[in-house]
């Protein structure tokens, strides 16, 4: 079992999402972030924010998979100051929401004057409704925008058990363990994290407080990043128990500090029937067959 | 019309029962937000009361007696929460004292509930419709929400709920009552449905099944419900091929369409099925049973 807690699922496809559920991928977190390009009303971020809360949750449950989500506004978004104001005024409507595990992901991206700004009320507000943070480190001048965030978050009156640190490297990893962080790594090709790269830091550090994601999102990257550094682990002679926890249970344990959290929600799930759930109209257009665990797909397209 | 039914009688109802069935700490919680959003309403703590219930209410069955199914369908006729958990009727609670305001914070403020609400709120806060005062008002949400394809969501509209026969209007229920074919849901569930039968919706469903036929796709024998009340001799024909090649639940419940028809080509097939005829007179044979039959072999 593992848990990717951190994916864009709703740029991705329901063959994703298909190949999610047979890799034994049963929970997922889907943090509030940007779109690709910036939204120009606040509408655009109520209908988003509704998405993660109603049809992106709905559609995840159609494949087996529990879906849950962070709310935030995204650094790059904090730029456009009038908007951000609105947003801000949106947020208090759904951090306290069934399914919502964090406020997240917020945090630097160019680290300027309005996106600390935000990130400052943001914290505040995590902390007003006893969530957990994800916070979203900078691509540019990481270490530096690494530091910041937990200095800032502190400054706040965050305690760090409540705070995963995501996108950490080589270079961030140790002080944000060192200064108790749960620090989360993204396998990403090409920008983030590889595999293998993530091996080593489990064996330097072990895997207390370490949670491994993909991030996977509309950009080039791969919705069972986890599962397959999980295998990769496994081949390299990582301890079971250490893949355990940093593709499952940190990931559960930082997160289920919400109290939305929790193991039964997927262990004592109905298991997984397209045909009495939907079927017709919904993720089965008219008359798709639907999938019953343990059939093969086919060469054809059915009927 | 105002109301649908008596809103205090319905809050102290809803009171006693949560009162029955939750726990000391979920009761301490609700009755702190009580204070907060009766009175002198402030929207927003409503709002936060509303969706952070959630944290506070555990989402478990909720078992009600005998006698409070029957206390709710007193108070309301065809209301019967059976299958709500603590965090609906919790929900609904709130949502019932947002009605005890004026109307327009009644109404702005179920506005933005519907626009913000999760899958499980929407849940809620469809199946409190029947509840609910202003139903001109509410028929535009119910309608917007029969557009969903979340099918939970479909059902606390659809499903046990007597708000659309009641108050939808007649191209509203078709398109819920073809939706609910469409996505196989049960309609011997849909309240008082054959109140509402019609010939369009009846031409509908004919127009539906012909195009499963050609898609060799099967036709729910539910949808021959809605067809017996306006069978011509055009129907008939796809009626007859049902009984003729259709498995036994389909047969029968073409034969049951054909004794609820006035139509004499209808009467004269069904004489040909002497066992099944006396099975539809003694009550044997019925929609509900038909239906049941059908939900779970979608389900097995």
């Amino acid at each position: 079992m593992f848990i990717d807690p951190h994916i864009h699922v709703s740029s991705r496809t329901t063959d994703d999402y298909e190949a999610m559920q047979k890799a034994g991928i049963v929970a997922i977190i889907e943090p509030a972030f940007w779109l690709g390009q910036p939204r120009t009303k606040v509408g655009s971020f109520q209908d988003y924010f509704n998405s993660l809360v109603g049809w992106e949750r709905f559609r995840a449950s159609q494949f087996g998979i529990k879906h849950y989500c962070t709310i935030g506004l995204n650094s790059k978004e904090a730029n456009n100051e009038a908007l951000a104001e609105e947003v801000m005024e949106l947020l208090p409507l759904y951090v306290g929401k069934e399914g919502v595990v964090a406020v997240g992901e917020i945090g630097y991206d160019d680290q300027t004057k309005a996106e600390d700004k935000y990130y400052r009320l943001q914290l505040d507000l995590a902390k007003e409704v006893n969530l957990p943070v994800m916070i979203h480190t900078p691509h540019r001048d990481k270490k530096r925008g690494t530091i910041k965030s937990m200095d800032v978050s502190e400054e706040h009156g965050l305690d760090p058990s409540m705070v995963v640190v995501d996108h950490n490297n080589e270079e961030t990893v140790k002080e944000v363990l060192d200064r108790g962080y749960w620090a989360a790594f993204t396998i990403y090709p090409h920008t983030k994290m590889g595999s293998e790269r993530m091996v080593e830091i489990i064996r330097q550090y072990g895997a207390e407080r370490i949670i491994v994601d993909s991030a996977a999102d509309w950009g080039i990257s791969d919705p069972l990043a986890v599962p397959k550094t999980a295998r990769l682990m496994k081949e390299k002679g990582i301890k079971d128990e250490h893949i355990h926890l940093a593709c499952y249970q940190n990931a559960l344990s930082a997160y289920g500090q919400s109290g939305q959290m929790k193991e039964k929600d997927w262990l004592e799930a109905q298991p997984i029937d397209q045909r009495s759930k939907l079927a017709g109209n919904t993720v089965l257009r008219g008359g798709q067959s639907p999938r019953v665990e343990g059939s093969a797909s086919s060469d054809i397209v059915e009927n | 019309m105002t109301y649908q039914v008596d809103n205090l009688q319905m809050i102290i109802f809803f009171d006693s029962v949560i009162t029955n069935h939750l726990e000391e700490d979920e009761l301490k919680w609700i009755s702190q937000k009580k204070e907060k959003i009766e009175g002198n309403l402030n929207l927003s703590s409503f709002y936060i009361a509303f969706s952070t219930a959630s944290r506070s209410i555990r989402k478990k069955p909720l078992l009600l007696s005998g006698q409070e199914l029957k206390q709710a369908n007193n108070l309301r006729s065809g209301f019967y929460p059976e299958n709500w958990d603590q965090l609906h009727w919790v929900r609904s609670y709130f949502l019932l004292i947002l009605a005890n305001h004026k109307r327009e914070a009644y109404e702005n403020g179920l506005i933005k509930l519907f626009e913000t609400a999760t899958m499980e709120e929407q849940v809620s806060l469809y199946g409190t419709l029947p509840i609910l005062p202003y139903p001109n008002f509410l028929v535009k949400l119910a309608i917007e929400g029969i557009r969903t394809n979340i099918t939970t969501v479909f059902d606390a509209i659809a499903l046990n709920n007597p708000f659309p026969t009641e108050f939808l209007p007649q191209a509203a229920w078709n398109q819920m009552v073809l939706k609910a074919v469409f996505m196989q849901r049960p309609l011997y569930r849909i309240y008082n449905a054959d109140e509402r039968a019609n010939s369009d919706l009846s031409r509908m469903l004919i127009d539906f099944a012909h195009e499963r036929w050609a898609a060799h796709r099967w036709v729910s024998p539910e949808l021959w419900r809605f067809v017996a009340p306006f069978m011509d001799d055009n129907s008939f024909s796809d009626i007859e091929k049902t009984v003729n090649t259709g498995a036994s639940l389909e047969k029968k419940a073409a034969l049951l369409a054909c004794a609820s028809s006035n139509n004499k080509k209808a009467d004269k097939l069904l004489a040909q099925y002497p066992e099944i005829r006396k099975d539809i007179d003694a009550g044997r044979i019925t929609w509900t049973m038909i239906g049941q039959q059908q939900e779970n072999k979608i389900k097995s």
